[in-house]
């Protein structure tokens, strides 16, 4: 297949039509057994070719473990796990030349320049050098870091760093990137650039898939997503369709005592409203089902009372449970 | 779906298989290796002297300082001669013993290179390999400086010595697994401090490198012979005085089977600590 050259070789070639349709990941009935605790519990599910994918879960939930399965470094326990058309067991090989890995750590060479890091990690590929020199050229060029390819790892801000791993992750031309965690540790400022950055590959064409517990992240690059609890799937789906299903359109917060709120009568003045309401400690939240929930209801004059657009961060706490699940390692 | 990379047979899972039966000389491992040189060569201006220097300080030490002292041969030789093949082995058992302990732990937890070349086609069985091959060549270029050291010295040993370097090679390789699977059981760098006091030590003092084995009693003696260094310090011995014979082709035949046991059992258990 040819791919165009300029701006764009930097990416992998379009795929054609037929292809486009296979799903680039299939996982079914997907366990993890560790030698005390089970960190995967039986998990399907596919990711279609283009598509950015986001696994989402508090700390512990078993996210990281399924992706070291997906890039064959953690051996599953049972089940079935096909990526890119092959098993991962057995092929781990064919499979990792078409991957491309963004660790959690910046795990970048410390002892080697930034374009000798790029350089050096397509030699693991098996690319010839001048071909290696190419590519490694038109990734620094991508990711904006071409003036500093003579660094040091140890010169580069945090942000760097991470452009960095993503960009040397393009080395091998991957067809599907994984990342964990693309943006943990990052100022804002960082934060947006590599979004920016993973929007671009993702409408290049390159299949995404993500892990992360910043539910802005999820929303802002996400297609579609599942969110992890302990070691299962709660849900799967596009963003804005989870919201709506899950918690509705609007939500309101308010920071009142139970016994205050049992005075003002407000849950009676609610009445046959479209609103589903939830205590969490101090705070009491309605969540709007319909589009006009909220409409002339007169809600009580309190010091913080806050209403806004439902949002995936929503989703997340119902399904995950606000603080309940603290201390769950992984 | 095309890939340009050899289908070469994927690493079998040593859970299933048992025991995981790799080989030093693949593709992945020379990879890595060439990472590793050329991480070493940008370091070269800290990385390149100390082994001639140490050398040089050494030689002073034991043979015109101590030496100066011990006017009695030991077979046949001074004893600045008699020390000279020892000081290239200790060397040796340094250089691999150190890289594979403490090169290796950074480069597997705090830098975690490990991890980064996992996630390309290369295996970690190949990284590790890479490790303990690196290792040897380092050890190799050690031996072989402070044996040019020597040499530039005065002193004057038999043609034997051409095979040296191949002989620091196979030992440093040795060497170098005996370290790995020390450090697939260490917690933290403090623990290395058991292997350095319990095992180099002692197989740097007591595997005749110093002295003559049979000045020690009948006991002692075994114990020297288990050690897997005592072979290498009597076969490069017996090349730098030239004085070859069936017995050294036994220290050979021995060094090489205890370097593949150590290795096998090297890989497999780095694979425990690290796949899970």
């Amino acid at each position: 297949m040819l791919h165009s050259s300029g701006e764009m070789s930097a990416l992998p070639s379009q795929v054609s039509a037929p292809l486009a349709a296979t799903p680039v990941i299939v996982a079914r009935d997907l366990h993890k057994r560790y030698k005390d605790f089970e960190a995967v519990k039986g998990i399907s599910f596919e990711v279609r070719r283009q598509e950015c994918f986001g696994i989402l879960g508090p700390n512990g939930a078993g996210k990281s473990t399924t992706i070291k399965m997906l890039h064959c470094f953690s051996p599953i326990t049972s089940g079935t796990l096909e990526v890119l058309g092959l098993s991962v067991v057995g092929h781990a090989r064919q499979i990792k030349a078409q991957l491309g890995v963004v660790a959690q750590d910046d795990n970048l060479d410390p002892d080697l320049s930034v374009l000798d890091n790029l350089l050096v990690y397509a030699r693991y590929f098996n690319i010839e050098r001048g071909e290696a020199r190419k590519r490694a050229d038109e990734a620094l060029d991508l990711f904006q870091l071409t003036e500093k390819r003579s660094n040091k790892i140890e010169e580069l801000s945090g942000g760097m760093k991470r452009r960095l791993v993503i960009a040397r992750s393009l080395i091998n031309k991957p067809q599907l990137i994984i990342l964990d965690e693309p943006t943990t540790g990052l100022d804002p400022a960082a934060r947006q650039l590599v979004w920016q950055k993973l929007r671009y590959l993702r409408d290049s064409g390159v299949t995404l898939v993500m892990t992360t517990h910043y539910m802005e992240e999820a929303a802002q690059l996400c297609d579609r997503l599942v969110v992890m609890n302990e070691g299962r799937i709660l849900a799967e789906g596009k963003p804005g369709e989870l919201v709506q299903q899950l918690v509705g359109y609007e939500v309101v917060e308010m920071r009142i005592e139970q016994e205050e709120e049992a005075r003002l009568g407000l849950l009676a003045s609610l009445g046959d409203r479209p609103i589903r309401h939830e205590r969490a400690g101090d705070t009491l939240y309605l969540f709007g089902q319909e589009p006009w929930s909220f409409q002339n209801l007169p809600l009580p004059e309190i010091p913080y009372k806050l209403q806004r657009k439902a949002s995936l961060e929503d989703v997340f706490l119902r399904l995950t449970g606000r603080g309940l699940n603290e201390g769950g390692g992984e | 779906m095309s890939t340009n990379y050899p289908l070469e047979a994927a690493p079998s899972n040593p859970k299933e298989a048992g025991f995981l039966l790799a080989n030093p000389f693949s593709r992945g491992t020379y990879r890595v290796w060439q990472r590793n040189r050329d991480a070493f060569l940008r370091l070269w201006k800290t990385e390149l002297w100390p082994p001639f220097v140490e050398a040089v300080l050494t030689l002073l030490a034991f043979g015109l300082g101590l030496g100066a002292y011990v006017q009695q041969q030991i077979d046949g030789v001074s004893y600045m001669q008699w020390i000279a093949p020892g000081l290239v082995m200790t060397s040796v058992l340094f250089t691999a013993s150190f890289e594979c302990m403490f090169g290796t732990f950074i480069r597997m937890k705090l830098e975690k290179m490990f991890d980064a070349v996992v996630a390309t086609p290369i295996s970690l069985e190949e990284v590790v390999s890479a490790e303990i091959m690196w290792s040897a060549t380092r050890a190799g270029l050690t031996g072989s400086s402070v044996l040019i050291v020597l040499l530039l010295l005065g002193l004057t040993p038999s043609w034997w010595i051409v095979l040296v370097p191949v002989v620091t090679l196979t030992v440093g390789f040795m060497l170098a697994s005996m370290a790995i699977i020390v450090t697939s059981i260490v917690p933290a760098f403090t623990s290395y401090n058991y292997y350095i006091t319990l095992g180099i030590i002692p197989m740097q003092l007591f595997s005749g490198v110093f002295f003559p084995v049979d000045r020690l009693p009948e006991a002692g003696r075994w114990l020297v012979y288990l050690s897997p260094f005592y072979p290498a310090v009597q076969l490069a011995r017996s090349l730098f005085l030239g004085r070859v014979g069936l017995a050294e082709l036994g220290y050979a035949v021995w060094i090489v089977g205890l370097a593949l046991v150590f290795y096998e059992i090297g890989i497999n258990l780095m694979h425990r600590r690290l796949i899970k």
